[in-house]
């Protein structure tokens, strides 16, 4: 039966055309017909070859998780190519990490985001506005060179510079001087107290010797004094560090880190599976998550991030202008659902702008909750009517537009979520999403009416609070404006007593839980997913890996 | 032929050209400021000016895209504004190389496999075989390549654990050389981290050289000559091989040609997915992130490598096919 199936379908009975014809059409055959047969033949037993090869190989290469070939090397993955290798200008989450280990910066912030003692062992503030810091000795770069207060300066100056491009500038700009005191002391002068600079002081210090050739070179070449030296550079595909062996804090214990960059979420969450990677960090995907908790060679650590999603509320727009409206949504927003539903509990439900990773947070600052019937009783008293499903007011719906950016999948969900429960409890709303850079600039020039998008790295009230909601602050693309939240965001940002800070912003959040510029949606979370075999590593919601210059790795 | 080849280069030039002009234009287009990313969330807007400025974005359109054109004849393609000041000739000449390994290991899978099976399918036309195995490759086609790729992971890495999850290995050139000096494991390596890949990029273009040399095999069959070649007694294989496969392989050709040039810049996904450091990743980078040099150089390079390889797809032609001349 199945030789009748395979027969091939033959021509037949024409005969007398082929007697016709047979002459001229062997005339036409040529003779690189042979060539074409054996190329083809060739190309099959490639083919063989390369099946062959793999299936050879394949079963060799099974142990390889635990392959002594990378001995000591501890495989961090990473999910984007760090944009420079310069702290200073860094700006993307893989250049932090990268800065965080080839770098140290006058400080060290723990995983509370306590400043702790770094490059400079000690300081004090002797005036409100004079912060002097006394540097470790015997400090050198990785290329042998000392450290001194000379890098301190050149690296700060650096950043202050106006036609320089450091992006984070903004946070450095009430440092009004810096200016060597002696070869290991460093004096900086701020235009007012500045409370938060000890937060932003983590940033990596540059060799003077190196950055003032100005050729670029830290940028591709990082040298610092950290517990790590670079090595190379696969652009795209991994960058190889090694121990510094003579690193002021101890030698790491292993002999280096390979990142490497693995841009899908799910690939990076297969790749520590499989045993090719050591250790990954958020961004994950809580599916993946729940599935990698139940291998037995896997450590999985959750904890509350440094970052919120949010949505940001054009306060400058009808309706939007309209506080009761503000509130009527955030009453309409389920915020334990999406952390359920949507994050699978990966984020928490947010109650304002306190953190919960931050001395400021206290449980009893709260925006509205859930709760429909409020929603409609504020509308209504309001002066909206229901017309066919939709609140109008003086003729005109209550409608507007809900964007996000579509590169995270969570959001987008969470936007259609959010739209199916407003405009079930009487809203229209139209939703759009874009690539990254069309949406953010749109609303950085405040051209939206309700975005959800996040802030990362909070690890500071100040740094959520100042610039986002003081009057004309940068990054106000709310357009929101308060007198008395001006006022109290300036003391906090000029009081240096942590106790009369925390009191300052509960205070201020307050404020902003009621007015609603922001409906703070999650605390993101943050989860680490480490082999076993890693011991040692100390997790920090901020992401830094700096922890792992004390870790080994069992086994191998 | 060497009128027609000047000829065709001299048009590859106007369409760089059109190319560039048409990428430069559109960037400039879209929303998306190149400083205000740089910057990030914290810039302030005179911050953003002041690059702005640098960066000479705040001259008119039409004078940067001179400038650029005038720099870009020097062999200058300008630097990234996003990678660290990376010179974007450096940038793609780091990528290239990948991306090129990549398309061509799944070309020559894809026509390793579909040719034979194309003959195949021709020679016992409406068989079980060519049944199954139209059906098979159409279900390959149709599947999404994040999927398949995950998929391929799922069974390769983490049930079997024949194939590494992610990356690149030594490239090709370098591995053949280690291995003719002694050492095989660096190309067992890369071929292994090349398979998954390379697969699932092959599984789009198996079924086009599958349908395409089946559909010339089955035109060919039915010529006369094939007749007259049956009806001297030469053997099946002869008549297959030599007589009929050769003259249905010129269409399978342009096929080839057009795919590798699409892999070459359109291999995106599968670069993702595997971690593979090739164009479509840095060019879809810098894409999000407007970084205008490296999105200008990487489609002028992608352009340029494509009309390269349709020239030679068309001078092969013409030197299979004596019937073909270009005048």
């Amino acid at each position: 039966m199945i030789a009748r199936l395979c027969r091939r379908a033959a021509p037949r009975g024409r005969a007398e055309e082929l007697h016709r014809w047979g002459r001229k059409a062997s005339q036409d055959v040529g003779t690189r017909g042979a060539a074409v047969r054996t190329r083809s033949t060739w190309l099959g037993w490639v083919l063989v070859g390369c099946l062959a090869g793999l299936l050879v190989g394949g079963p060799v290469g099974v142990g390889r998780a635990q392959a002594p070939g990378s001995a000591g090397m501890v495989r961090i993955g990473l999910d984007v190519d760090a944009g420079t290798g310069d702290p200073r200008f860094a700006l993307d989450s893989s250049a932090y990490r990268l800065g965080e280990l080839v770098y140290d910066g006058l400080v060290y912030l723990n995983n509370r985001q306590a400043p702790e003692p770094s490059l400079a062992s000690s300081w004090d503030t002797p005036t409100p506005t004079t912060w002097v810091f006394h540097l470790r000795r015997g400090v050198t770069f990785h290329d042998g060179q000392p450290f001194t207060a000379d890098d301190v300066v050149y690296t700060f100056e650096t950043i202050l510079d106006p036609s320089s491009k450091a992006p984070y500038r903004s946070l450095y700009t009430p440092i009004t001087k810096v200016e060597k005191v002696d070869a290991y002391t460093v004096r900086m002068t701020t235009s007012a107290p500045y409370a938060p600079l000890l937060s932003y002081l983590n940033i990596g210090i540059v060799p003077k010797h190196i950055g003032e050739k100005n050729d670029g070179s830290l940028a591709s070449h990082p040298v610092g004094t950290g517990p790590f030296r670079f090595v190379s550079w696969d652009r795209g595909s991994k960058i190889t560090l090694e121990a510094n062996a003579r690193y002021w804090g101890g030698a790491p214990k292993v002999r280096g880190l390979v990142i490497n960059i693995v841009p899908d979420n799910s690939a990076r969450a297969a790749a520590v599976e499989a045993g090719d990677l050591d250790f990954i960090h958020s961004p994950l995907s809580p599916q993946d998550v729940a599935r990698l908790r139940k291998s037995s060679n896997l450590i999985v650590t959750k904890m509350t991030g440094l970052g919120i999603t949010y949505l940001n509320i054009n306060t400058s727009v009808w309706p939007l202008s309209d506080v009761k409206v503000r509130q009527a949504l955030a009453y309409l927003t389920d915020r334990q659902a999406i952390a359920a539903d949507i994050y699978q509990g990966m984020d928490q439900a947010a109650t304002s702008l306190l953190t919960p990773g931050l001395w400021a947070y206290t449980g009893s600052v709260r925006q509205p909750e859930y709760n429909p019937a409020k929603a409609r009783a504020l509308l209504q008293e309001d002066g909206f009517t229901l017309q066919g499903g939709v609140y109008e007011k003086d003729g005109k719906p209550l409608a507007i537009e809900l964007w996000t950016h579509s590169e995270d999948p969570n959001r987008v969900q969470a936007v259609e979520f959010l739209q199916n429960a407003w405009q079930k409890y009487g809203f229209r709303v139209k939703v759009s999403t874009n690539e990254w850079p069309t949406f953010s600039s749109a609303v950085y020039a405040s051209k939206h009416q309700v975005a959800l998008l996040g802030w990362l790295n909070i690890v500071d009230p100040d740094r959520l609070m100042f610039n986002q909601f003081t009057s004309n602050g940068g990054q106000n693309w709310e357009k929101y404006s308060n007198p008395t939240v001006d006022a109290l965001l300036q003391r906090g940002r000029t009081t240096l007593d942590r106790a009369a800070r925390a009191k300052i912003y509960q205070q201020a959040a307050q404020i902003l839980a009621n007015d609603q510029p922001y409906d703070v949606l999650l605390y993101q979370g943050y989860v680490v997913v480490q082999s076993a075999q890693l011991h040692g590593f100390v997790p920090n919601p901020s992401g830094n890996l700096k922890t792992l210059d004390a870790v080994t790795l069992g086994g191998r | 032929m060497l009128r027609y080849v000047l000829r065709r280069l001299a048009q590859m030039v106007v369409v760089l050209f059109g190319i560039s002009l048409l990428v430069f234009g559109l960037l400039h287009l879209v929303p998306g400021d190149p400083a205000a990313l740089l910057l990030g969330q914290q810039a302030t807007a005179q911050d953003i000016a002041r690059l702005r400025h640098v960066m000479g974005l705040d001259r008119p359109v039409w004078y940067q895209f001179v400038q650029y054109v005038a720099r870009a004849a020097r062999g200058d393609l300008g630097t990234s504004i996003f990678l660290g000041g990376q010179r974007v000739t450096v940038l793609i000449g780091a990528h290239l190389p990948a991306t090129a390994e990549l398309a061509f290991a799944a070309m020559a899978l894809a026509v390793a496999v579909g040719v034979p099976v194309g003959v195949l399918c021709a020679v016992r036309q409406y068989s079980l075989i060519d049944v199954v195995s139209m059906a098979v490759t159409q279900i390959g086609v149709s599947m999404p390549v994040f999927w398949l790729g995950m998929l391929f992971i799922l069974l390769f890495s983490l049930q079997l654990r024949w194939l590494p999850t992610f990356g690149r290995g030594m490239p090709l050139p370098a591995a053949f050389l280690a291995m003719l000096e002694g050492n095989g494991a660096p190309l067992v390596d890369s071929l292994r981290h090349l398979a998954m890949p390379a697969m699932t990029l092959a599984l789009s273009a198996v079924v086009l050289i599958t349908r395409m040399v089946r559909s010339a095999m089955l035109e060919v069959l039915g010529q006369d000559y094939v007749r007259t070649a049956r009806s001297k007694g030469l053997t099946a294989r002869a008549v297959t091989y030599r007589h009929a496969l050769r003259n249905a392989v010129l269409p399978v050709i342009t096929i080839v040609g057009l795919q590798v040039g699409a892999l070459l810049g359109g291999a995106v996904v599968t670069e993702t997915i595997f971690a593979w450091p090739g164009l479509g990743q840095l060019l879809i980078n810098a894409i999000s992130q407007r970084d205008f040099p490296v999105v200008q150089g990487a489609t002028l390079v992608i352009a340029l490598v494509f009309s390269v390889i349709n020239l030679a797809v068309d001078v092969a032609y013409a030197w299979l096919d004596p019937r073909i001349h270009y005048g």
